[in-house]
């Protein structure tokens, strides 16, 4: 009695601790020791339990995984209850003489008895356990003592608490089931998932971490199985576990463990993830020559049509870069061509984009023919950049360099009649914005602004750059006499734009 | 209906930031005498808002180092290392140990994980060689009172390892904050959850009940709690922020909400970091203004300022006496945050109209109303071909498809062609973290104006009033929230008669959301 008292006292003092099976992890190496020379008597209940292994254990985890609201312990699924019942340790032992001990925790019937009493509010709890499941001593000690800690109903659940203990305490220690497991994991107590072994229970692990919600434990899981298993065995089993796939690829990724990431990927048939994971590896490559072979490598990856033709450019790319930079670096060792004295070369132009490689050809290499490769017509034709790309870089880069004239021969395009005319296909809104960046004489400016087609825009961008004609024009064209009046007074008197906007009102042409 | 009614009273969060103190505080005297102190660099806002450095001093840390792959041999004989539960972070933490391993330097230290331990950080130790050289302890500093009504994990890793990746380990954390925030302030009546991970958050709450008092039941508050997954509702993350304190975020980064001001703000060499929660009246007036009033409402503050400063003209020596003994102080003090905030305005101007504001606006607009989709495109194509800074761009691509229910082919193509040539072919990657995380579509043919929420949210979402009777409402987002949206809820408490908490997994913006997604 006075054993029973203590124990008592032990449990109830210590609900998270009592149940490591010790405390230390000494006695769980014991427990992998003693695990197979063990013979248990099975309880009534769990001896029930020995015709069902018909039951197709695999299919049915996968069901109940699936069922949404069966983690809340509201399934009633026969087929699922029974292989909740059917702890794995049974099933070798419907082969075999072997028995592993976690046949233990099937004692059904002691979860029934505080079942019939169980107030209606205390469902919560059940969400980790599903109801008439095989439910692990410490659980049911564990939710009985929080059930009822704080309720008067405690004389008859301390006994069944004590005869728990006491089977616990009888020597016959063993191994945690499956969700007893992760139920520790999840509360920080001391574990081990070494005694699961065979693949059943592997799986029935990461199920029920899934069934958890929380990512560490599946991590965990995984990390051990990943030691614990041969890959195409758990690739298999991961196919119908998308969740664990994911916690899966992460870990892999942070691992940087790209290898198994291909392996699994591809096992999993999500083949354009994989090129993508393997084409990645480039962005690391820092030597050309190593890139580029890498590149020309991944063009032949199964990405859908479109992607490999973007790496296909990519290498081509990376290709006409390293000729240019190996030429101009020469070039501005020369010392020769004045562009390079004037602009020195501020980075390598390898492994930049596209457009980035055309800005640095039009800075350097503009008046070069198109059979040059780094022309940049040249670069306009092999990549197909678009005329309107190509403009607002050719724009950006000679202005840049003040050549003006450069920059009118973009915009000037032939008539009809052998005459020329100005046409910016970025709209001449943008093209007044590039070169009054750029400090362009008030001639262009002044003739850009003139030439923007919106009528509101060409008056804010001619109000801006003090284009006074382009703003009488404009003000003549949108017959807004008022603000012309207004105008006049900020311009210099005498001067010829007061002149203009004098005649302008005046004008009898013009209807106001 | 909701009644405007008075509304419920705040509740006091500065509670849990004695906890967290509290907490760290006993963590380091686990090892008594001097020890220097290495934090994980993401950490720092999170423990100058928590401790800062002369309480850590007073319990004898010696040095602190940012912790970032430099070996430093010497110093302290004990070592704390404080990180974030990443891999990255322990791998560093173990070089270090063996570097002092290597010139066999015997060192007491341990690691200081926050807000948890994962398992995956003992396998790192352990293939290092170091696990059981060094112990570790757990600093559950989770929920953090930035704000008077708002609380961030400071955790923005959530937003790529749940949406992107699946990871679901952070959802312990957020689950289990929420019931010690139950246990000290009462129980939630009523949960809502839109999304999958706020109904895994919800399970995971039930997993713990049980483990927590409800210390406080009865005369705790009357509150509800929503769970909000962030990919439900992209859009409005993606929008451009107008209030002054988005822009705040957008232009200085905002961060555990304190903010830093260059000599740009200051118009000194020397920097100066306020912190924004620390109840400045005029920053709690202007911060969730629109932009465009916050000027009036400054230049009027700036008068009342400069008449309170007046008043000592024509003092007699007793009130002048007086007047600097009292009001003078309050009066610098005020003098000091209201040209920080004029200072930042116009750096604010400066860096957002050099842009075409205007036009981006428009295009926003036009996207949310669904007119001029082929505007709108040819906008995001020039954008690309002028290379603006790529997030910029990603957010419009992005807003696009969220808006339209996704991109037609030919369009998608077109931008990603574009895209690919302006900022580098391995934009590839960040383009398919986009598409995985729903950021980016293709138009289903069938589609009809599925606009602006989401399908999987209609008929979903509702309205706070038809269910809730509790005044206090705790919105908790999985993924982060931006200010703006913080904005919203109070004038929306303020109209409807709630008071808000704001709950997030961090405070964030279209840049560090997007940021979070790009892969090259």
């Amino acid at each position: 009695m006075s054993k029973l008292a203590m124990e008592e006292d032990y449990w109830n003092s210590s609900k998270v601790k009592g149940f490591d099976f010790g405390d230390d992890i000494e006695q769980l190496t014991e427990t992998k020791r003693t695990m197979g020379r063990m013979h248990i008597d099975f309880d009534d209940d769990s001896v029930d339990c020995i015709d069902m292994d018909v039951i197709d254990w695999s299919e049915n985890v996968i069901k109940a995984a699936r069922r949404p609201g069966n983690e809340r312990g509201t399934n009633q699924d026969p087929a699922f209850r029974h292989h909740e019942k059917f702890t794995p340790g049974m099933q070798r032992g419907s082969t075999s003489s072997q028995t592993t001990p976690s046949s233990l925790f099937s004692l059904g019937q002691p979860a029934r008895v505080p079942r019939a009493t169980t107030p209606l509010n205390s469902q919560k709890r059940r969400s980790v356990t599903p109801v008439g499941s095989s439910q692990s001593i410490s659980e049911m000690v564990d939710r009985e003592q929080l059930r009822y800690s704080t309720r008067g109903d405690m004389a008859s659940l301390q006994a069944e608490n004590a005869r728990l203990a006491r089977l616990l305490h009888s020597g016959r220690t063993c191994h945690a089931g499956t969700e007893e497991t992760v139920w520790k994991m999840f509360k920080n107590q001391p574990y081990a998932l070494e005694p699961f072994r065979c693949l059943r229970d592997k799986m029935n692990l990461l199920d029920q971490a899934v069934k958890m919600h929380d990512g560490n434990i599946i991590t965990a899981i995984l990390i051990y199985l990943k030691t614990s298993l041969r890959k195409e065995i758990l690739f298999a089993e991961l196919i119908s576990r998308p969740t664990a796939v994911n916690h899966y690829v992460s870990l892999l990724r942070k691992q940087s463990d790209e290898r198994t990431l291909l392996e699994l990927l591809t096992a999993l048939g999500r083949t354009e993830e994989a090129a993508l994971i393997e084409y990645k590896q480039h962005v690391a490559m820092r030597d050309p020559e190593k890139r580029l072979a890498f590149l020309k490598r991944c063009i032949s990856l199964p990405f859908n049509s479109e992607d490999s033709m973007h790496i296909q450019n990519q290498y081509t790319l990376l290709d006409h870069q390293g000729i240019i930079e190996h030429n101009d670096k020469k070039v501005e060792a020369a010392g020769q061509l004045t562009i390079f004295k004037e602009h020195p070369r501020k980075a390598s132009i390898l492994f930049m984009p596209l457009v980035t490689t055309l800005f640095y050809c039009c800075f350097y290499h503009y008046g070069e023919t198109e059979g040059t490769l780094s022309s940049p017509a040249n670069l306009k034709k092999v990549f197909k950049i678009s005329n309107k790309q190509y403009l607002w870089t050719a724009m950006a880069a000679r202005s840049q360099l003040h050549k003006w004239e450069d920059v009118d021969a973009l915009l000037t395009s032939k008539g009809w009649f052998g005459g020329t005319k100005k046409k910016a296909l970025i709209g001449f809104h943008r093209v007044v914005e590039i070169v009054s960046k750029n400090n362009a004489p008030f001639g262009m400016v002044n003739e850009f602004v003139g030439l923007v087609d919106d009528a509101e825009t060409r008056l804010d961008l001619a109000l801006k750059h003090k284009c006074h004609s382009v703003v009488i024009e404009t003000l003549c064209q949108m017959k807004d006499q008022q603000q012309l009046r207004e105008y006049r007074k900020q311009v210099e008197i005498n001067s010829p734009e007061e002149k203009m906007i004098v005649e302008a009102l005046k004008n009898s042409q013009i209807r106001w | 209906m909701a009644r405007p009614c008075p509304a419920a009273s705040l509740p006091d969060f500065s509670i849990l930031n004695h906890n967290h103190r509290d907490q760290l505080i006993h963590l380091l005297e686990l090892l008594p005498g001097r020890k220097d102190l290495f934090i994980d660099p993401a950490l720092m806002p999170l423990l100058d808002r928590i401790t800062g450095s002369s309480v850590l001093k007073k319990h004898e840390v010696d040095k602190f180092f940012k912790l970032d792959g430099k070996h430093i041999p010497g110093g302290c004989e004990q070592r704390f290392f404080l990180i974030r539960p990443e891999e990255s972070m322990v791998k560093i933490v173990a070089d270090s140990l063996n570097a002092d391993k290597a010139c066999s330097f015997r060192r007491k230290c341990k690691i200081i994980f926050t807000p948890r331990k994962l398992f995956c950080c003992d396998t790192i130790l352990e293939l290092e060689g170091v696990y059981g050289d060094v112990s570790c302890e757990e600093w559950e500093c989770d929920l953090v009172p930035v704000y008077d009504d708002v609380l961030s994990m400071e955790i923005p890793a959530f937003f790529r390892d749940f949406f992107l990746e699946g990871n679901q380990c952070w959802l312990y954390t957020v689950a289990k904050s929420l019931c010690k925030l139950q246990s000290i302030y009462g129980t939630f009546g009523k949960v809502y959850g839109i999304g999958r991970s706020a109904k895994m958050v919800n399970e995971l709450m039930e997993a713990f009940s049980g483990d927590f008092e409800d210390g406080t039941n009865g005369k705790g508050n009357n509150w509800s709690l929503f769970l909000i997954d962030r990919d439900v509702d992209f859009v409005t993350p993606l929008c451009s922020q107008v209030t002054f304190q988005g822009l705040l975020d957008d232009v200085f980064t905002i961060k555990c909400g304190s903010v830093e001001f260059g000599s740009e703000v200051t118009g000194s060499e020397k920097n100066v970091k306020i912190n924004l929660g620390s109840g400045d009246k005029v920053f709690a007036e202007i911060c969730d203004q629109h932009f465009s009033n916050v000027f009036g409402f400054l230049s009027s503050k700036a008068k009342t300022l400069q008449a309170s400063y007046d008043k000592r003209h024509g003092m007699d020596i007793r009130n002048m006496k007086d007047f600097v003994a009292n009001e003078l102080r309050m009066l610098k003090q005020q003098h000091r945050f209201l040209s920080l905030y004029i200072g930042a305005c116009e750096v604010i101007m400066k860096k957002k109209m050099k842009g075409d504001l205007k036009e981006q606006l428009k295009v926003e607009h036009a996207l949310f109303e669904g007119t001029d989709t082929k505007r709108c495109i040819s906008y995001i194509e020039e954008c690309i071909n002028r290379q603006c800074p790529l997030p910029e761009v990603l957010r419009l691509l992005c807003l696009l498809s969220v808006t339209e229910g996704g991109l037609l082919p030919n369009d998608l193509r077109n931008l990603k062609n574009h895209l690919l040539q302006s900022y580098g072919t391995e934009q590839l990657l960040t383009l398919a973290n986009l598409r995985r995380a729903g950021l980016l579509a293709d138009q289903q043919p069938l589609e009809t104006m599925g606009k602006l929420v989401a399908d999987k949210t209609v008929g979903k979402a509702v309205d706070v009033s038809n269910v809730t009777s509790s005044h206090l409402v705790l919105v908790f987002f999985l993924g982060g929230c931006s200010f703006s949206e913080i904005a919203a809820l109070r004038f929306l408490g303020r109209s409807k008669g709630y008071r808000f908490v704001v709950g997030t997994t961090a405070l964030t913006n279209s840049p560090r959301l997007l940021e979070a997604l790009m892969d090259a």
